[in-house]
């Protein structure tokens, strides 16, 4: 991989602030040795301000979004003593066990639904149904 | 420990809603998908293994559960060949088109993305992620982000390029 190689792949990053600090030494130092990199790094902060500008800047819905989706899992919210957060009644991974529990156990139980379904269609079939066999 | 969901939501609900807002383009389906990812988040906060940043995990999340909502309407999420996404511009030419178009034009072009490339710009640009944090929450390979990040380039150089032909 030649530097410009490298360096392609470093601008972008760079640009968006998100290079480590090695990776800015390394592209600090080969960008004032190089015009071409100089336009390449101009370019994508083209792109990023072009890309900024076209994202929608809207506040996030507030959050009783928050207080809303642990209704919806059925989990006990308080309010804590600052009234700006919610403080949970329990741990997701004690839900989730709880979840699973609960799938489980209907899982169990629907088998035992079908299997006294069948035992009792079979009966109605012996009783109703056509004589000499299916 | 309990996490506290209202502290991750004061800290990531912003970036994890405009990520929303710019995949479904509506606020509505948006604020949906918002509620369901963190309904998602919370459900499999169990699994949650630590290998990537919670931030990095939650984008995740908030974009498995926008490909289930918008799979086959608005976006194109078919992994098409990464080679059939070329677009045969050079660096050169790219700078100089980008260096000399108006904004106004840029603006125009960036709106014309492919969707694929759209989010890697958005993701890197807007949200700051790195190419490891973005290939993470895409699960591709980091490669795979360079090249589409690279060919988000190029395509909005042959957009301006195409403009500028137009205007002659």
């Amino acid at each position: 991989m030649t530097m410009h190689d490298q360096m392609r792949d470093l601008l972008a990053a760079y640009t968006a602030g998100s290079a480590t600090r090695a990776e800015r030494q390394l592209v600090g130092a080969h960008l004032a040795a190089c015009a071409t990199c100089r336009e390449e790094l101009a370019s994508w902060q083209v792109i990023r301000a072009a890309v900024r500008a076209a994202s929608p800047r809207v506040a996030a819905p507030g959050p009783q979004l928050v207080a809303a989706v642990l209704a919806r899992a059925g989990v006990s919210a308080v309010r804590g003593p600052t009234g700006a957060e919610l403080t949970l009644a329990t741990s997701p991974g004690h839900r989730l066990r709880h979840a699973a529990a609960v799938l489980s156990g209907s899982c169990r139980w629907s088998a035992v639904g079908c299997g006294w379904l069948r035992l009792w269609s079979w009966r109605w079939v012996r009783r109703f149904g056509p004589q000499g066999g299916w | 420990m309990a996490p506290r969901w209202p502290a991750l939501y004061d800290r990531h609900g912003l970036a994890l809603f405009g990520y929303l807002l710019r995949l479904a383009g509506d606020r509505g389906i948006a604020e949906e998908i918002l509620q369901d990812s963190l309904l998602a988040a919370w459900r499999s906060a169990a699994g949650f293994e630590g290998r990537s940043s919670v931030r990095t995990w939650l984008f995740g999340v908030d974009r498995r559960q926008a490909h289930n909502r918008l799979r086959g309407k608005r976006l194109v999420w078919v992994e098409l060949a990464e080679a059939g996404e070329v677009v045969s511009v050079e660096p050169g030419p790219e700078a100089v088109a980008l260096a000399h178009a108006e904004q106004v034009e840029i603006a125009a072009a960036v709106a014309r993305l492919r969707p694929l490339h759209a989010e890697v710009l958005g993701l890197a640009f807007v949200d700051g992620l790195s190419y490891a944090e973005i290939a993470a929450v895409l699960g591709v390979p980091v490669g795979t982000v360079k090249s589409r990040a690279s060919h988000a380039k190029a395509a909005l150089a042959a957009v301006l390029n195409e403009m500028s032909e137009g205007r002659r």
